[in-house]
C-alpha cells in the first residue's frame, strides 16, 4: 500500500516534469523509463513489423510504454527466432521523431493545423477534382505495410466509390512480377507451399535472393534444417556471393540479367537426361508460346525442340555460367523434394514474369509440386504485400481475392457486395505506379494520398518522380501524406497526416506463406496521431457529405477494422481464397491460420492445389471427387492444367556498354529495412551502418585503384550518387552492389535506378542498370 | 578478460571533478585538486603502467618499447582523419601523452579513403612503425562474448560481419552463419565493436599482450 502511494507520487511527479519539459528531454525520458520497475509489464502476442517472413512476438507492454520485445517461443514456423531488426521495434516506436500533428505547406513552410481542418482540406480537394477532372484524377498510392483492412478499405472507397481503378501501392515496386508468375502458369497467385517445406526438401534453390540478410530466420531455419540433415543440397542462382553462398554446394553467378538462358538451360539438363516427370506433365501441364502476341499450344515435344538451343554450352556464353555447374544444378534439381525460394533478384526485373514462369517450368516438369518439400516459393519483402495488398486486390488492374477488374460477372460481384452503384468499377484498369507518377508529373492528376510508404525515396529514377510530388508550379497536384516519421515523401507532400503505427492499432497482416495473423493494439499513438484506418474512414465520410461517393456508402457501416474483417471474409467466399473460417476470435487465439480456411473448424491450409490439404477440392465449383489423396489438381488454370510457358531469354532493358560499363544492383542489408525511416531511429542499428557502402569486387577495384573507404561518383543516364566504396568479393566483376536504405540525398542510389519496367508486370528493373564509376 | 581498461578508469576522474559544488572548489583550491588528480592518476597509471591495457594506433611497438619510443609529441592525433585517436592525460601517470583510442565510440578506420596510415606518417619515431598494407595492422583481437552476441542467442544480426574491414577473412560464418574471429586476419580495428548494436558490446577489442597469454591462437 505504502509502496504503491509512493510509487505513484513519484511517477505523477515525474510525468509532470515530463509534461513541462517541452518535448521531454532524455533525461527525462531515462528516468521514466526507469521508473516503472514494477511487475505489471503485461506480454501480448503479435507479429514483427518488418520482412514478410512473419514473425511472431511478444510485446512486453506497461500502460502505454513498449519496454520490451521477444521471440514468441509458441509460433509453428518461426519457433522464437527473431532478427536484430525486431529486437529494436520498441525504440523505433517510441522514438521521439515521430510525427505528432497534423501539417499543411504553407507558402513552403510547415505549419500544424487542427484535423478537422486537415480533413476538410483534403476531402475539399479531392471533391473539387472529381467534380471538375472526373474520379479518375484522383489517385491512391498505398502499401505493402498498411493493415489488410486498410488497404481493403481505401480499394473499396477508390474503385466502388469514387469509381478510379488509379489504387496502386508500393508492392508494385516489390512483387508483381511474382503475382504475373503464378497467375500465368497456375491461373491464381500467391505460393502454394509453406515454410514447412523448407525441413522436408532435399535440394532448396535459392534464386536472387540473400535470404541470409532479408529473411535471416527463414534462412536459419534452412540452415538448421541442413544441420538436421546432412543430405540437404543448397542451391544458389545469384550474380553476388552474398553470405547465403557460403551454406551452398553450387554457386551460379550469370552476369546481372542473363539468368533466363541458365535456367532454360537446366530444364534442357534435365529432359536430355531423361529426369523429367513424364506422368505430371501428362496430368497436369500444358505447353504455350507467345507468337504474335497470341498463346499457341505447342506440346512437350515442342518444348523439347525449344530448349535444344540452349546447351549448358550455349548456355555459359550468353551468361557466364560455367557449363559443368549448370550440369550439376540440374543433376541436384532433380534429387528432390525441390523447394525453389526467390525473392527481387528475379522480380525486379523488365523479365520478372518470364523469370518467375521459368521457375515454375522446372517445377512443373519434374513434378517438384504438391508434395512435401517440393514447391515453388516466392518471398514477399514486406510484412503484408500478400495479405493486404495483393489479396485484397489493392493494385490498379485486381479486386479482391483473385478478381479482376476487365471481368464483367467480378465487378457485378464486388459492386453488390459494396453496396456502390451499379456499374461504378471500370473495366480498365488504372495507372500502374510508374504510369501514375509521370501521370502526376504533367498533372494529369490533381488529387493523391499515399500512407505508410516513402516514394520519395523508394521510385527508380526518382528526379522526375520528386519533381511530380513537390515541384512547385502553378495549379500543383495536391498531395496528403500520411506517415509515423518524418520522410523524404512527408518533406515534399502538402498535407502530412500523422498516422499510428505497429502496436498502436489492431489490423491483420498477411505472410509469404498465406498465413493470416493479428497485431493488436497495446499501446496509444504519440501526440494526436490517428491510425491510418481512422483518417481514411472520416475522409470517405467526408467525401459523402461533399457528394463525391454515394451517401452511406462507407459511413456509418464500420467502426473498427473488426468490422472491415468481416466483410473481407464475405468478399471471400466461394473463391479459391476463401477464409470464411479466420474469425476475429481466432486470430487472437491461434498463431495465425493459413487460407484457404472456409470453416471455424478448418485448420488452415499447408498446400494447394494438393487433394485432401486444399478445402477447394472438396466444395464449390472446383470440387472434383475422382481424386486420390494426394493428387495435385492446377483448378484454377486454364483447362485446370498449369501452363510451362517458352519465354525467350531476353537480356535486361539497360546492358552495359563503353560508356557506362558496370552493372548495378540494388538490395538490402540484414540490420535495416527498405528507406531506413524506422531502422535509423534506433541508434544501435544506425551505428552498424554508419554511411551507405558500393561493394565492389576486388579486381575492378584494383583496375580502378580503388581501396575500401575511397569516395565513389556512380551515375547512370538518369543521375549521381556519391557512395564509399566498400572492397569485397561478393559482386562478380562488372557488377556493384548498393543496399538503398539510407536518406542522405548524396548518396540515394535510387536517382541512378531506372525506371523500365517489365511489361507484363509493371514492375521496374531495380536490379539492373548500367552505370559508370568514377573515384573522387 | 573484463579487466578495466586504464582509459575506463581514466574517464570517471572529470565527472568527480564536475560533482564538487563551487564553494568546495574554492575551499580546496586548485593546487589541492591537481594533487589529487595526480594521486589519482597515479593509481591508475600504476594499474596499467606498462601500457598493456591499452589500444594503440596501428603499427605501434608491443608493450614497455612504445612507451620509450613515443615522445609524447601528439602529432599522430593531430594527422588522425577520423578523430579516432586521443591522448592520454596527466591522470595517466607515465602514460599520459601518449596516443589511444576507445573502439566503442569511435574505431580505427584503417584511413580508409587514405592511401596510407595518417598516424605512422606523422611520427616522428619509430614508435609507430611502417606498414604498407592495412591488412597488416595488429592492433588487438576481437573477442565475442557468446552469451550476449544476439547471434548466439537465437536474433539473428551480422553487424559485426558488415562492419569489419575484412569480411569474411577478419569475420568469417560458422555453419549457423553466426560471426566467428579469425585471430589470423584480424586487424583489431574496432570497427566490429563499434557497429555491434549491443549497449554492452558483445564483440570487443582486446589488446594483443592480454590475448596473447589467453586461450586466442595467434601467430604473431
Amino acid at each position: 500500500m505504502d509502496n504503491s502511494r509512493r510509487e505513484f507520487i513519484k511517477t505523477s511527479a515525474m510525468a509532470s516534469v515530463a509534461t513541462v519539459a517541452a518535448g521531454g528531454s532524455s533525461a527525462v525520458a531515462e528516468k521514466l523509463k526507469e521508473a516503472p520497475a514494477d511487475s505489471s509489464v503485461q506480454w501480448t502476442k503479435s507479429v514483427c513489423r518488418f520482412c514478410g517472413t512473419g514473425c511472431g512476438v511478444m510485446i512486453g507492454h506497461n500502460g502505454n510504454q513498449i519496454v520490451a520485445l521477444r521471440g514468441d517461443p509458441g509460433h509453428p514456423t518461426t519457433k522464437g527466432l527473431v532478427c536484430a531488426k525486431s529486437l529494436f521495434l520498441p525504440k523505433i516506436v517510441h522514438s521521439k521523431d515521430r510525427l505528432k500533428v497534423p501539417m499543411l505547406r504553407k507558402d513552403g513552410k510547415f505549419v500544424p493545423i487542427s484535423w478537422d481542418d486537415a480533413m476538410e482540406l483534403m476531402a475539399d480537394k479531392f471533391a473539387k477534382a472529381i467534380k471538375k477532372h472526373g474520379p479518375d484524377s484522383v489517385a491512391y498510392y498505398g502499401s505493402g505495410q498498411a493493415m489488410s483492412e486498410e488497404s481493403y478499405l481505401c480499394n473499396r472507397l477508390f474503385k466502388g466509390g469514387i469509381g478510379t481503378n488509379n489504387v496502386e501501392g508500393n508492392p508494385r515496386l516489390c512483387m508483381a512480377s511474382a503475382v504475373g508468375g503464378y497467375v500465368s502458369t497456375f491461373g491464381k497467385d500467391e505460393p502454394m507451399g509453406c515454410y514447412d517445406d523448407i525441413w522436408a526438401a532435399n535440394t532448396i534453390f535459392l534464386v536472387g535472393s540473400n535470404t541470409a540478410e532479408c529473411h535471416p530466420v527463414i534462412f536459419d531455419q534452412i540452415l538448421a534444417a541442413k544441420q538436421a540433415k546432412r543430405s540437404l543440397n543448397i542451391m544458389v542462382l545469384d550474380p553476388r556471393k552474398s553470405p547465403v553462398v557460403s551454406a551452398a554446394r553450387v554457386h551460379l553467378n550469370p552476369i546481372p540479367g542473363y539468368d533466363l538462358a541458365v535456367l532454360h538451360s537446366m530444364a534442357h539438363c534435365i529432359i536430355r537426361d531423361g529426369r523429367h516427370d513424364e506422368e505430371f506433365i501428362g496430368k497436369n501441364c500444358q505447353f504455350k508460346i507467345v507468337k504474335d502476341g497470341k498463346p499457341i499450344n505447342v506440346g512437350l515435344d515442342g518444348y523439347i525442340k525449344f530448349l535444344e538451343d540452349f546447351t549448358p554450352e550455349r548456355a555459359e556464353m550468353v551468361s557466364g555460367v560455367p557449363a559443368e555447374k549448370i550440369e550439376e544444378a540440374a543433376k541436384l534439381f532433380t534429387y528432390g523434394p525441390t523447394m525453389s525460394i526467390w525473392t527481387m533478384g528475379l522480380n525486379q526485373r523488365t523479365r520478372g514474369v518470364w523469370a518467375n514462369n521459368l521457375m515454375h517450368n522446372l517445377h512443373l516438369i519434374t513434378g517438384n509440386i504438391g508434395k512435401p518439400g517440393a514447391t515453388p516459393f516466392s518471398m514477399t519483402g514486406q510484412p503484408n504485400a500478400c495479405g493486404g495488398v495483393r489479396d485484397t486486390g489493392s493494385l490498379c488492374h485486381i479486386l479482391p481475392y483473385g478478381r479482376l477488374v476487365k471481368k464483367e460477372d467480378h465487378r457485378k460481384q464486388m459492386e453488390k457486395l459494396w453496396g456502390s452503384k451499379p456499374g461504378i468499377i471500370k473495366s480498365k484498369p488504372g495507372l500502374h505506379t510508374v504510369a501514375m507518377f509521370r501521370a502526376l508529373g504533367e498533372d494529369k492528376i490533381k488529387a493523391m494520398v499515399m500512407l505508410t510508404t516513402n516514394p520519395g525515396q523508394s521510385m527508380p529514377n526518382l528526379h522526375p518522380v520528386r519533381d511530380a510530388i513537390g515541384k512547385p508550379r502553378k495549379d500543383k497536384p495536391f498531395i496528403v501524406v500520411l506517415d509515423s516519421y518524418p520522410t523524404r515523401t512527408t518533406e515534399i507532400a502538402d498535407l502530412v497526416l500523422p498516422a499510428a503505427m505497429w502496436s498502436e492499432k489492431t489490423g491483420v497482416f498477411g505472410m509469404s506463406e498465406r498465413r493470416y495473423q493479428i497485431h493488436p493494439q497495446v499501446k496509444k499513438a504519440p501526440g494526436m496521431a490517428r491510425s491510418d484506418f481512422d483518417i481514411m474512414l472520416e475522409f470517405a465520410g467526408r467525401l459523402e457529405d461533399k457528394g463525391a461517393v454515394k451517401k452511406g456508402y462507407i459511413k456509418g457501416k464500420f467502426k473498427t477494422t473488426d468490422d472491415v474483417w468481416d466483410e473481407m471474409r464475405l468478399a471471400s467466399r466461394d473463391t479459391p481464397y476463401d477464409f470464411m473460417g479466420i474469425t476475429r476470435e481466432r486470430l487472437y487465439k491461434e498463431r495465425g491460420l493459413r487460407w484457404p480456411c472456409p470453416t471455424e473448424d478448418h485448420p488452415g491450409t499447408a498446400r494447394r492445389f494438393v487433394k485432401g490439404d486444399d478445402p477447394t477440392l472438396d466444395s464449390g465449383k472446383y470440387a472434383d471427387h475422382t481424386l486420390a489423396k494426394g493428387d495435385v489438381k492446377f483448378y484454377a488454370a486454364p483447362n485446370q492444367r498449369a501452363v510451362v510457358w517458352l519465354r525467350p531469354a531476353l537480356g535486361p532493358a539497360e546492358p552495359t556498354d563503353k560508356e557506362y560499363p558496370f552493372v548495378l544492383s540494388t538490395g538490402r542489408v540484414l540490420e535495416h529495412w527498405h528507406t531506413g525511416t524506422m531502422t535509423m531511429k534506433a541508434e544501435e542499428l544506425r551505428r552498424a551502418y554508419p554511411h551507405c557502402f558500393i561493394e565492389m569486387n576486388p579486381k575492378d577495384a584494383r583496375e580502378m585503384n580503388v581501396r575500401s573507404g575511397d569516395m565513389i561518383k556512380i551515375t547512370s543516364r538518369r543521375g549521381e550518387a556519391r557512395i564509399r566504396a566498400r572492397v569485397v568479393d561478393m559482386p562478380r566483376p562488372g557488377m556493384v552492389f548498393v543496399p538503398w536504405h539510407w536518406e542522405d540525398k548524396d548518396s540515394l542510389i535510387n536517382f541512378v535506378c531506372t525506371d523500365a519496367f517489365d511489361p507484363g508486370s509493371k514492375q521496374p528493373e531495380f536490379k539492373i542498370c548500367a552505370v559508370k564509376l568514377e573515384k573522387i | 578478460m573484463n579487466a578495466p581498461m586504464c582509459d575506463d578508469v581514466i574517464q570517471a576522474v572529470p565527472s568527480q571533478e564536475q560533482g564538487l559544488t563551487r564553494r568546495q572548489a574554492i575551499a580546496a583550491g586548485g593546487g589541492i585538486i591537481a594533487g589529487c588528480v595526480m594521486g589519482l592518476g597515479y593509481k591508475a597509471g600504476g594499474r596499467s603502467g606498462d601500457g598493456q591495457l591499452a589500444l594503440r594506433p596501428p603499427g605501434a611497438l608491443v608493450g614497455d618499447g612504445f612507451l620509450s619510443a613515443c615522445i609524447r609529441c601528439g602529432q599522430c592525433v593531430q594527422a588522425c582523419p577520423y578523430d579516432t585517436l586521443r591522448l592520454f592525460d596527466l591522470t595517466a601517470g607515465i602514460q599520459a601523452g601518449t596516443p589511444t583510442f576507445t573502439a566503442a565510440t569511435n574505431p580505427c578506420w584503417l584511413c580508409q579513403g587514405y592511401d596510407s596510415l595518417k598516424c605512422i606518417d606523422a611520427c616522428p619515431t619509430n614508435a609507430l612503425s611502417a606498414i604498407d598494407n592495412p591488412v597488416d595492422v595488429r592492433i588487438g583481437l576481437a573477442v565475442i562474448n557468446e552469451s550476449s552476441c544476439l547471434a548466439y542467442n537465437r536474433t539473428m544480426c551480422r553487424a559485426c560481419w558488415h562492419a569489419c574491414p575484412y569480411p569474411n577473412q577478419a569475420i568469417v560464418y560458422d555453419d549457423m552463419l553466426r560471426p566467428v574471429v579469425n585471430a589470423e586476419a584480424c586487424t583489431g580495428c574496432g570497427l566490429c565493436e563499434h557497429g555491434c548494436p549491443m549497449e554492452t558490446k558483445a564483440i570487443t577489442i582486446k589488446p594483443l599482450t592480454i590475448v596473447k597469454t589467453s586461450s586466442a591462437r595467434r601467430s604473431t
